[in-house]
């Protein structure tokens, strides 16, 4: 690297949205909904503002008050009702933080309160925002035989919450009606185009100036939208730079939360253990503005079975509306909730059918040639028995399994044995996919353009990457193939005027979609090289598979599909309900992996994110450094093309967490988090 | 309310509402603050409040009357930041750009107070900005790199 350019990084010389700030620039503050729902009675200050300030509700808008992901949408500023707390009504505007503070206090609003929707509850149906139905088979000839066992059960998951930084800040110049807008984001086309419909303005006259931005900012594809749309109204309207600052108790602003799962399951197995049916009935909380709601509910109906054979299912889902924020969109989906409560609810059919955890795994494995109950076959094999041999040998799980149902058994016996302290292992299997199911134009879409000149190779991107170091693999993968010096390689990202729609850049998209097309183009142009004369163009364009049928379910979408594997092995102090975690051992199959310390920073992230997740604290648990962690990871590369890797240990490693506290204390566990409270909690 | 301070040597008179976090009022005055989750998790605010690693948005600005403040910028002209420097770019440390100024600033502590600091010092350094932009084995790397290069300059 450049010596001047890393230090200029060390200095903090690289800017972000908020450094560049001048004594004309406006500042922004929300006016927001103190309560849960409401209609909006009265919106007035009670002493005139000084000159400079003014507040702007959701008439002033000169086009549509709508931020519209295609798949769901939300006013910007409630304008009639609010839906949930918190809701932004109106934007005051000023040039200095601090008067605009004191003039919050000479708002008035008034709001009637209305009735609340029901809370989260599976079973309701009226606040449905989308479900979806599948049903391959009927149970109605296994319910009589008498050789099949019915194992039935229920699970309730609380969303996690990513502690996402750099906060999502926007700024926007306004430079002769022309909106400049500097922004943190993975997603400039949507931003684009909501700001084009939010003031009624033409493609040319919003441009959109990405910053670097790492992989926290997966988990908030939507923020950027909201603020960037502030800005850009309030720049509108003043005909002044606006910047909107997200200050510390704009809480949602920083880390969106990720709403309820409750998932019932019910499976049939025969007496070898195999699974011959699965029921699953589930529901997602979606928030007062169901976001994705076909993405998040269809995701999860292609995963029914995990990572287990079973054809014959009955399947129904839905994304239900509550009085809360919207719920995120995570590079899982939810696909962690489901895939945890499938490994939970696998432990008790393997108690059922009187047969260990890994007995019942091995016979319902998924393996290359099974077919999806979409009508795709898995034409790769999923390695998931190296997988489960890469975690059971060196964590000794099998014999440690057995002692400890062992001793468990004896309890069983006699309660007054019970030791002070108890241990239980677990194993769990996970997988995950990239890119979106759905087929819509502006999500699945990437486009690569590269141009050779005489002043080097300029790549652009339709996203700024997830993680900086992929600048440093493509650019030496380029100039490797070209012989061009690295300095002379430059990405440019969403540069040109007249921009396709692009889909964000999350769901491993960078490492699966983008580094393939990457390749492909600099392939082409070597091939043009010293043939054609400068300057060579070349683009590639991705669009989701035709193999896919979204509507009736039918197809393969994924591409590519990672699997991964996890051991976990822990101790229960009885007396305190304290866990102490002693081993963990991961094994993940996410194809080559082009920077093993890139992989590597991520897993540890997911580890410490998945910890936060089943605990609530992350007081048990230093997320920093593998010598401080009882943990061993390993990466199986079966394959020489890159998969996704993001979302993996949270589909696998709060199972095996959970499924061995179950045995250390001979509870099965339904509910996440996993606290004191949860545990005595009745289904 | 207008406070004195020492920032980065000098002496300050710094104009700000009391109850706003030091964080806030610093990231006008100085590039090297970045305010990050504003909760003291992710440690990018991360400045020496009288020599010792603190998290600004964690301290209250009417609370550093007359303390003295060191910030990024503050130790530029310092030998030992050409020493992380140097050991950063041996190590081919590529950080991201948000916890970056942080990061120089926890090393620096670091390498100024100890000559052979100890694993758990170390870790202790380590631990306290939580940015997974790189593995950890290769801060670890960055920090025995650039203590090598004080060493060379100190002892030839």
């Amino acid at each position: 690297m450049n010596e001047r350019y890393l230090k200029d990084k060390l200095l903090g010389k690289i800017r972000y949205p908020q450094n560049n700030t001048s004594k004309k620039i406006l500042y922004i503050k929300l006016i927001c909904s103190p309560i849960e729902r409401g209609s909006i009675e009265e919106l007035s200050w009670t002493e005139p503002f000084p000159k400079d300030y003014f507040l702007i509700k959701a008439k002033d808008i000169p086009g549509k008050n709508t931020i519209d992901f295609g798949d769901g949408s939300f006013p910007l500023l409630a304008d009639e009702e609010v839906y949930y707390p918190y809701q932004p009504i109106a934007l005051l505007v000023g040039p200095a933080p601090q008067v605009l503070k004191e003039l919050e206090e000479t708002v008035k609003l008034k709001i009637n309160k209305k009735e609340i929707l029901p809370e989260f509850n599976i079973s309701e149906q009226e606040q449905c925002s989308y479900q979806r139905e599948i049903r391959t088979s009927s149970s109605d000839g296994l319910e009589n035989k008498s050789e099949i066992i019915w194992v039935e059960d229920y699970f309730e998951m609380e969303g996690q919450q990513h502690s996402s930084f750099p906060p999502a800040h926007s700024r926007c110049q306004n430079e002769g009606m022309v909106f400049n807008i500097h922004c943190i984001t993975q997603w400039p086309w949507i931003i684009k185009k909501n700001v084009q419909q939010l003031l009624k303005l033409p493609k040319k006259m919003v441009k959109i100036r990405c910053y670097p931005c790492e992989n926290h900012q997966e988990s908030k594809i939507f923020h950027p939208v909201q603020t960037a749309s502030f800005c850009a109204l309030a720049s509108f309207i003043s005909k002044k730079n606006c910047l909107f600052q997200i200050n510390p108790e704009d809480n949602y602003f920083y880390a969106p939360p990720k709403g309820k799962v409750g998932i019932y399951l019910k499976a049939a197995c025969n007496h070898r253990g195999e699974l011959l049916h699965l029921k699953l009935d589930f529901s997602l909380e979606g928030g007062a503005y169901p976001l994705w709601s076909k993405e998040r509910v269809d995701r999860m109906c292609f995963f029914t079975s995990g990572v287990y054979h079973c054809r014959n299912l009955e399947i129904h889902g839905k994304m239900q509306r509550t009085t809360s924020m919207p719920t995120g969109l995570f590079p899982d989906g939810d696909l962690s909730s489901l895939l945890t409560s499938i490994e939970l609810f696998s432990n008790i059919m393997a108690e059922e059918c009187k047969m260990t955890p890994l007995e019942w795994k091995t016979v319902n494995l998924i393996k290359r040639g099974n077919g999806w109950f979409t009508g795709a076959l898995l034409a790769r094999n999923p390695s998931l028995d190296e997988l489960i041999k890469a975690v059971v040998e060196p964590s000794d799980y099998q014999r440690k399994y057995s002692a400890y149902q062992y001793q468990n058994h004896l309890i069983k016996k006699d309660s007054s044995k019970k030791p002070q302290k108890s241990k239980g292992i677990a194993l769990s299997l996970g997988c995950i996919a990239n890119n979106f199911l759905t087929q819509q134009r502006d999500q699945s879409p990437a486009t690569i353009s590269m141009t050779l000149d005489q002043q080097g190779l300029s790549i652009e991107l339709p996203a700024p990457p997830g993680h900086g170091q992929l600048y440093k693999i493509w650019s030496s993968m380029a100039s490797e193939a070209l012989s061009i010096d690295e300095n002379n390689i430059r990405f440019d990202i969403y540069k040109s005027e007249e921009n396709n729609p692009e889909g964000p850049s999350c769901f491993s998209r960078n490492v699966t979609i983008i580094h393939h097309q990457i390749k492909q183009c600099i392939n082409q142009i070597a091939k043009k090289r010293f043939r054609e004369p400068l300057p060579l163009f070349e683009t590639r364009r991705f669009r989701r598979s035709r193999n896919w049928d979204d509507d009736n379910f039918k197809g393969h979408p994924y591409q590519h599909l990672s699997w991964g594997a996890a051991v976990v092995e822990l101790e229960l102090n009885h007396e305190d309900n304290s866990i102490n975690i002693q081993q963990i051992y991961i094994v993940l199959e996410s194809g080559k992996i082009l920077l093993p310390s890139v992989a590597s920073s991520v897993v540890n992230q997911a580890i410490g994110q998945s910890l936060q997740w089943i605990f609530k604290s992350t007081e048990n648990y230093n997320p920093m450094g593998e010598n401080t962690l009882p943990f061993n990871l390993q990466f199986l590369e079966t394959s020489k093309e890159p998969k996704a890797l993001d979302g993996l240990v949270q589909n696998i490693l709060p199972a095996a967490i959970m499924q061995a506290i179950a045995q250390a204390s001979c509870k099965n566990q339904h509910f996440l988090p996993v606290t004191p409270g949860n545990w005595e909690r009745k289904k | 309310m207008t406070i004195e301070l020492f920032l980065n040597g000098e002496h300050k008179k710094l104009t700000a509402q009391a109850d706003l976090a030091l964080s806030q009022v610093l990231q006008l005055e100085c590039r090297g603050v970045n305010p990050g989750c504003g909760k003291g998790y992710c440690g990018c605010c991360t400045v020496l409040l009288n020599g010792k690693l603190t998290y600004s948005c964690q301290i209250p600005f009417f609370s550093v009357k007359n303390q003295s403040i060191m910030t990024v910028e503050g130790i530029q002209t310092s030998n030992i930041f050409s020493d992380i420097l140097k050991g950063m770019k041996r190590a081919k440390l590529d950080i991201c750009d948000y916890c970056a100024p942080a990061r120089t600033l926890s090393f620096y502590s670091l390498l100024k107070r100890a000559d052979r600091p100890n694993n758990q010092e170390i870790q202790e350094v380590l631990s306290s900005i939580h940015c997974s932009c790189t593995h950890i084995p290769l801060l670890n790397q960055a920090i025995f790199y650039s203590l090598e290069e004080k060493y060379t300059r100190l002892h030839g």
